[in-house]
């Protein structure tokens, strides 16, 4: 008997995308449409986001990091523990520019689930979503945390070379951490 | 109370899978994924002018000693979003010079000092990297133009960081 073909199905999903370069907003947004993603939402700010989950019911959030006055790791924080959190269990992406070590765990301890570094490729995000759909995580709750389970799940055999190679050609390996390493931090 | 609490949630992404086991990539989705990010690109080179300007302007104060906090923030900010958009759009180039800049810039902010005439040279290298990239349409990894004008960088760089000593 042959083994049920499985696909993803983008287009039942919410998403709100939170940056504050209007073109990276509109490449992530131009992406999603291209993967079949119809209900995406913007905000050029922490607070504007914030307040726009009171109202919209997104699935995934794609949140960058470096911005101002409250940064993509305030808003991650805000929306995991803040009282009038409208979804503190909201799968999250940290979209961003740094791949330092340092940078990685303390996304992780913020509570994010993945962690895509920029430049960004279509086949990069589509994987992140594959990732969150494939293997959810329960959540955390210390006396210090609050999130998804940082613990390494077992997710089978180990990444093949040829997988490895794509990442490279898709910009992941470049400075700093490549992305298998960033999974592996991040427990994903 | 535990100190640890599991806390097993719904799995509200069901919905996004049609099927069990493992999903497969929609190959024809990817490529139009990667046809709409081709065609976004194609303006690139014309709105990275006013983020080339605004470097200009963060350098140009900085070099005044005007609000020279803010200033590298700004320089900062945009050399961080560079990093991330020039290889997205095919300029190679452009995202190895941003991450050229963001690494020098890292420690300096921290520090929170005036930069030195040399820090300076560094950062005005930079810019007028990225504005001859664009200039002369220098995509993929930018040829041996592209390649030169990244050494030429590595090389102040180097220069700027044995001046400040150990």
């Amino acid at each position: 008997m042959s083994e049920p073909t499985s696909r993803y199905a983008l287009d039942n999903l919410n998403v709100l995308v939170l940056d504050d370069n209007r073109h990276m907003r509109g490449l992530v947004q131009s992406i999603l449409h291209s993967l079949g993603v119809k209900n995406i939402r913007e905000a050029a700010d922490a607070a504007a986001a914030f307040k726009e989950l009171q109202h919209f019911l997104a699935d995934v959030l794609i949140v960058d990091w470096h911005m101002e006055p409250l940064d993509g790791l305030d808003f991650v924080r805000l929306v995991r523990t803040a009282k009038d959190s409208a979804n503190p269990y909201v799968p999250i992406i940290m979209l961003t520019g740094y791949t330092e070590y340092r940078r990685v765990t303390d996304a992780r301890d913020a509570g994010v689930n993945e962690f895509l570094a920029k430049p960004i490729s279509a086949r990069a995000l589509y994987l992140r979503f594959a990732s969150i759909i494939d293997n959810p995580r329960p959540f955390i709750r210390t006396k210090n945390y609050f999130g998804p389970d940082r613990r390494r799940q077992n997710l089978g055999a180990p990444r093949g070379v040829q997988e490895r190679r794509k990442d490279a050609q898709d910009g992941e390996s470049s400075d700093g951490l490549s992305q298998s390493e960033v999974e592996s931090l991040l427990g994903s | 109370m535990a100190d640890v609490e599991f806390i097993q949630i719904p799995n509200t992404l069901r919905k996004a899978k049609i099927g069990n086991g493992p999903g497969k990539l929609d190959k024809t989705l990817l490529a139009n994924a990667e046809k709409a990010i081709e065609a976004f690109g194609e303006g690139f080179s014309d709105w990275i002018q006013d983020d080339i300007d605004a470097m200009e302007a963060a350098r140009l104060r900085l070099s005044q000693g005007e609000d020279a906090e803010r200033a590298l923030a700004d320089l900062y900010r945009i050399a961080l979003d560079l990093k991330g958009q020039g290889a997205s759009f095919g300029y190679d180039v452009v995202s190895a010079v941003g991450a050229s800049l963001t690494d020098f810039l890292d420690p300096v902010r921290e520090g929170k000092t005036n930069l030195s005439p040399l820090q300076l040279d560094v950062v005005t290298a930079h810019v007028g990297a990225i504005r001859a990239v664009i200039s002369e349409g220098l995509k993929d990894d930018g040829g041996a133009t592209g390649q030169a004008l990244l050494n030429g960088l590595a090389r102040i760089v180097a220069k700027a960081h044995a001046a400040a000593g150990p």
